[in-house]
C-alpha cells in the first residue's frame, strides 16, 4: 500500500464528516471588528549628514554647556542603542543627556573621552553612531542597530524612538537596518538580561522573536548579534518593534552559493530543481541557509553553516527529544562531508533491486538518524514491488531491504 | 462517495488574495478562503483535539481570528501556515483551559462510524489514525496529507526540528501501513 493512499483516505475522510459552517461563521464576522493595521515610521531621506562634522560639533556643545536648571539631571527617558557595542543613555525632559553609560566592553571603547553630558540627545546618538562606524562595528556586512526607548510617557517614548530612527537613517543614508522599540516592564525580559548580562533592549528584542517563532528559544538567541537577530526577525514590523533597512547577509556565503553546495551534495543539475527556496535561519546553534527544492519526484532539503558552506545534517536541539545518545552534547553540528549522497544511496538500492531508474515511481528518499546511526532510507515502487531500503550513509552498506508484492 | 482527491498544493496566491480583501471588509473573501481551505484547517483541529465538536469551534474561532487579524497580515512565507499557527494556538490554548474538562481520554472516531458516504478502507485508516498515532504523529501526518506543506514547514508550524518531524513522518505512516495491510488492503 502507498503512502499516498493513505493520505488520499484522510483527505475524503475529513471531506466527508467536516461540518458546512459557513453561514455561520459568515454571520459571526459581520459583528466583528477588524483590527486597524499598526503602521511603521515613514522615513525622510532630506539631507546627508556627515559624521566627522557631527563628532566635531558634539565636542563644541559639549564644552560649552552650562547647566543651571534643576531639573536638567532629573531623567526623564533612556536610550538604548546596540550594535554590539551596547550604550545607555539618560535623558531629561529637554532631551539633554544626563548620563551616558556603556553596557559592555566595546560600549566603553565607543564612548573612549567623548564627553556627552549635556548634549542633546540626537546630537550624542550621532556622535555614538559615527564612532561605531569609525570602529567598524557598523559596516556593510552587519548593519543593524537596536534602538529601544524607556519612558514612563508612552507617548513620548514613540515620539523619541521614532525620531532618533529618522536622524540614525539619515547619519548612514539610508544603508542602515534599524530595529526600534519602545521597552516595556515584564519581569521576565528584567530576568533575561540580568542572567544573559545583556541589555533589558536586547532581552526585550530576543523575546519578541522568540515569541513570534516557536522554533527559537530566548537561550540560544542571546547567543546571537544584533544584526543576526534582525535577519531572524522575518515579521519585520510588528505592534511592539518597528523595522526599517535590510539586515546585511554579507558576512555569510550567500544563498547562491548555498543553494550550489546543496544541488552539489544531492547531485541535481541546477536545471533539474524547480520549487527552490532558500532561506536563512537559525538551527543547531549556528546561522543555517535551509535549502530545499524538488527534482525528479524528491523532496531534498538542507541545512547549510551560513557561514562555512558545511553541510549540517544533524545537530542537539534543545527542543529535540530525539537526540542520540551517542552524540556529544558539546559537538553542536556534525558535518556530512563523509556521507555518501542521496544519489549513491539511490544508486545502491536501485542496484540491489535489480531495478532501472526509468522504471522506479513514488520514490522517497529521507536521511535520518537511526539508533545513533545516519541512514538513508530509500522506498519506490517498481513493477508490481514496492522497495524499501536502510542503507548506512557513512559505508553505503545496506542495513536493511524489503520488497513486496503490491496489487 | 466524495470524490477522491489528488494530493494538492495550496495556492498561496489565491489565500493572499483572499486575506487581503478581509483587510477591506470583504466578506467574499472570507467565503472563498473557507471553501478553499476549511477542510485543511478543520483536519488540523480534529487532529490535535481528537473531538470532532470541539474542533468545530475552533474551526469557527480560527476564520474570526483571520478576519479580525487581516490588516496585520504580512506576506512572508506561506498563508496557509500562517493560519495553521493560528489553528494550533487557539487548540492549544483550549486544552490548556479546559484541561479539568478533557483529562478523559476522547475516543471520539465512532463518529465516523456512521458516516454512509465513507468506504470501509477510509473508515479504518481514521479510526487507526486517531486511535494508534501520538499527538505528534497526528499532527504531522495530516498538515503534510491535506494541508500538503513539506516537512520543514511543519517543523516550523510545530516547533520542531526538520529531523525530527522526517522520522515521526515515517514511523507514522508505517503504523498506519501496517495496520491497513493486517485489515487487508
Amino acid at each position: 500500500m502507498e503512502n499516498k493512499r493513505i493520505e488520499e483516505n484522510l483527505i475524503t475522510t475529513i471531506e466527508a464528516i467536516k461540518p458546512d459552517q459557513l453561514k455561520k461563521i459568515m454571520r459571526d464576522a459581520k459583528k466583528t471588528t477588524i483590527n486597524p493595521y499598526v503602521e511603521a515610521p515613514k522615513h525622510t531621506y532630506l539631507y546627508k549628514k556627515l559624521v566627522p562634522v557631527l563628532m566635531a560639533a558634539l565636542l563644541v556643545i559639549g564644552s560649552f554647556t552650562i547647566y543651571s536648571l534643576q531639573n536638567a539631571q532629573t531623567v526623564a527617558a533612556k536610550v538604548i542603542l546596540e550594535v554590539n557595542p551596547s550604550i545607555e543613555l539618560q535623558i531629561n525632559p529637554t532631551n539633554k543627556v544626563v548620563k551616558a553609560m556603556a553596557n559592555n566592553e566595546d560600549g566603553q571603547k565607543i564612548i573612549g573621552d567623548m564627553d556627552l553630558t549635556g548634549s542633546d540627545v540626537k546630537v550624542a546618538v550621532n556622535a555614538l553612531i559615527g564612532s561605531m562606524v569609525k570602529n567598524g562595528y557598523i559596516s556593510e556586512m552587519a548593519n543593524s542597530i537596536l534602538i529601544s526607548v524607556d519612558s514612563n510617557n508612552s507617548a513620548k517614548a514613540k515620539q523619541l524612538s521614532n525620531e532618533l530612527t529618522v536622524e540614525v537613517n539619515q547619519l548612514l543614508d539610508g544603508t542602515a537596518a534599524i530595529l526600534t522599540q519602545t521597552l516595556e516592564k515584564n519581569n521576565e525580559i528584567t530576568l533575561l538580561s540580568q542572567e544573559k548580562n545583556i541589555s533589558s533592549g536586547k532581552a526585550q528584542l530576543i523575546k519578541e522573536i522568540a515569541d513570534n517563532n516557536p522554533l527559537y528559544t530566548v537561550e540560544d538567541l542571546s547567543e546571537l548579534s544584533i544584526n543576526e537577530l534582525n535577519l531572524l526577525n522575518k515579521q519585520k514590523t510588528t505592534d511592539k518593534l518597528s523595522s526599517t533597512g535590510t539586515a546585511s547577509q554579507q558576512g555569510y556565503i550567500g544563498a547562491e552559493k548555498a543553494l550550489e553546495i546543496a544541488l552539489t551534495k544531492a547531485g541535481v543539475a541546477k536545471a533539474d530543481a524547480y520549487n527552490i527556496e532558500v532561506d536563512l535561519d537559525f538551527e543547531h546553534h549556528v546561522m543555517v541557509y535551509e535549502v530545499e527544492f524538488d527534482s525528479a519526484g524528491f523532496e531534498y532539503e538542507f541545512d547549510i553553516n551560513a557561514t562555512t558552506g558545511e553541510i549540517i545534517v544533524f545537530g542537539p536541539n534543545n527542543t529535540n527529544t530525539d537526540k542520540p545518545a551517542s552524540s556529544n552534547s558539546n559537538n553542536t553540528s556534525s558535518s556530512s562531508t563523509n556521507y555518501i549522497s542521496g544519489e549513491e544511496a539511490k544508486q545502491i538500492a536501485f542496484a540491489h533491486a535489480g531495478v532501472s531508474s526509468s522504471s522506479v515511481r513514488d520514490l522517497e528518499l529521507d536521511l535520518d538518524m537511526e539508533n545513533g546511526k545516519m541512514v538513508y532510507e530509500v522506498s519506490f515502487e517498481s513493477g508490481n514491488y514496492e522497495f524499501d531500503y536502510e542503507i548506512e550513509a557513512t559505508t553505503g552498506a545496506i542495513i536493511k531491504h524489503e520488497k513486496e508484492y503490491n496489487d | 462517495m466524495a470524490g477522491r482527491n489528488i494530493l494538492k498544493e495550496y495556492d498561496n496566491n489565491y489565500i493572499e488574495k483572499c486575506i487581503f480583501d478581509m483587510a477591506e471588509g470583504n466578506l467574499d473573501g472570507m467565503q472563498r478562503l473557507y471553501e478553499y481551505t476549511s477542510s485543511a484547517i478543520y483536519g488540523y483541529a480534529l487532529s490535535i483535539l481528537k473531538d470532532s465538536s470541539l474542533s468545530e469551534d475552533i474551526v469557527h474561532d480560527c476564520y474570526l481570528s483571520v478576519y479580525s487579524s487581516a490588516k496585520q497580515y504580512k506576506p512572508y512565507g506561506k498563508a496557509l501556515a500562517w493560519m495553521m499557527t493560528i489553528v494550533r494556538n487557539l487548540c492549544y490554548e483550549r486544552l490548556r483551559k479546559d484541561a479539568h474538562v478533557l483529562k478523559v481520554e476522547i475516543e471520539d472516531w465512532m463518529f465516523v462510524e456512521a458516516n454512509e458516504n465513507l468506504s470501509a478502507e477510509e473508515k479504518l485508516t481514521i479510526e487507526q489514525y486517531l486511535k494508534i498515532l501520538n499527538n505528534e504523529e497526528r499532527e504531522i501526518v495530516m498538515l503534510h496529507a491535506i494541508g500538503g506543506f513539506k516537512h520543514r514547514e511543519i517543523a516550523k508550524i510545530m516547533g520542531k526540528t526538520l529531523t525530527a518531524t522526517l522520522s515521526r513522518y515515517n514511523r507514522a505512516i508505517k503504523k498506519l501501513r501496517e495496520q491497513l495491510e493486517k485489515g487487508g488492503y
